[in-house]
């Protein structure tokens, strides 16, 4: 699974359903259970290995591969519109259709309204036909300027990085836990009681170490116990 | 007894949050006795080298700097700069100038 940036478990659930379909009962576990849906996947399990489990549920609905329509409403630049029509198979994602549209691949767009007003998400599957009329780019990448090499905290990633290094060359593997300093930073600002003890368990034997990232006035600290 | 020890060069001053959480570490691992300890054996002096001088504490409790010099922290932080990256950043003295181009970045868009 490639992963693009924090993960929860509710993300993926929720991206699973959407690829699904519906009609199943999902949930993400590890060693010692089942996640709660506000834990972080992006570094791996708490103990052992993230297993996705699917269920059917009972009263699952038939889903019917029929044709249908898709339209998409390009607004040129002098104001003038400009229609592509595409036949299609039910189930299709609104981000396939986008693919398909000459000038539109590779572009990440938020508020994707169709002609009746509704709005659509990107990882949406199409049913019956549709008209979409509507999209604004989704600025999710932003140029901050230069700034200099030293003008800056440490982040997350490069914290892990180096304190595992630390730990790793001091043979502390099997005497320490390191939470991710991102879920560390989650755990002292909304401690979770699930995943806290989770991570209790993890280190019964040892020290549970990481940094964590007090939010209000940004500073990285280091804890263990 | 559940021992919780918090290392900082800025004058502890999430104190009260590490209490919090120790607390409920406390409560789940239902132990009765809690000792907190605040603790700093290097005083951060860049403006955003905090997550630097917490690896450096942490790097003192285990021992790390026994065998190894003790970098300076400026030139370390400029070391780890090189592969920077991560969703959450130590912002230090930065962080209302951040604030002030997220506000921009909203009225430009």
């Amino acid at each position: 699974m490639q992963l693009g940036g924090t993960t929860t478990v509710f993300n993926v659930l929720e991206a699973e359903k959407r690829l699904q379909g519906g009609g199943h009962l999902l949930s993400i576990m590890d060693l010692y259970g089942k996640l709660p849906e506000g834990y972080d996947i992006t570094q791996g399990a708490v103990a052992g290995t993230l297993e996705l489990q699917h269920r059917q549920r009972r009263q699952k609905k038939v889903f019917e591969p029929k044709k249908i329509m898709v339209t998409v409403v390009l607004k040129q630049a002098d104001g003038n519109t400009e229609e592509h029509m595409m036949e299609t198979m039910s189930g299709i994602f609104v981000f396939e259709v986008m693919q398909n549209i000459p000038g539109l691949q590779r572009i990440y767009y938020k508020q994707i309204f169709d002609n009746e007003g509704n709005e659509w998400r990107l990882d949406e599957r199409i049913c019956q036909n549709v008209t979409f009329v509507q999209y604004h780019l989704h600025h999710e990448i932003c140029a901050w300027g230069a700034v200099g090499p030293c003008e800056k905290g440490l982040g997350n990633e490069c914290i892990d990085k180096w304190a595992k290094r630390m730990l790793s060359e001091m043979d502390q593997f099997g005497l320490s836990t390191w939470i991710p300093a991102i879920q560390c930073s989650l755990l002292v600002l909304h401690t979770d009681d699930v995943m806290l003890n989770h991570w209790l368990v993890a280190a019964l034997h040892g020290t549970l170490r990481s940094l964590g990232l007090c939010r209000d006035e940004g500073h990285w600290q280091h804890a263990a116990s | 007894m559940l021992q919780v020890s918090c290392w900082d060069g800025l004058g502890h001053q999430a104190r009260q949050l590490i209490c919090r959480f120790a607390e409920a570490a406390r409560r789940i691992l239902v132990i009765r006795t809690l000792a907190i300890s605040f603790n700093a054996e290097f005083s951060q002096r860049g403006l955003h080298t905090c997550g630097t001088v917490a690896l450096m504490h942490l790097g003192h409790s285990i021992g790390y700097w026994n065998d190894r010099g003790l970098p300076d922290e400026e030139e370390w932080h400029a070391t780890m700069q090189i592969h920077n990256a991560g969703s959450l950043y130590g912002l230090g003295c930065h962080q209302g100038e951040e604030a002030l181009v997220l506000e921009l970045h909203d009225l430009l868009h």
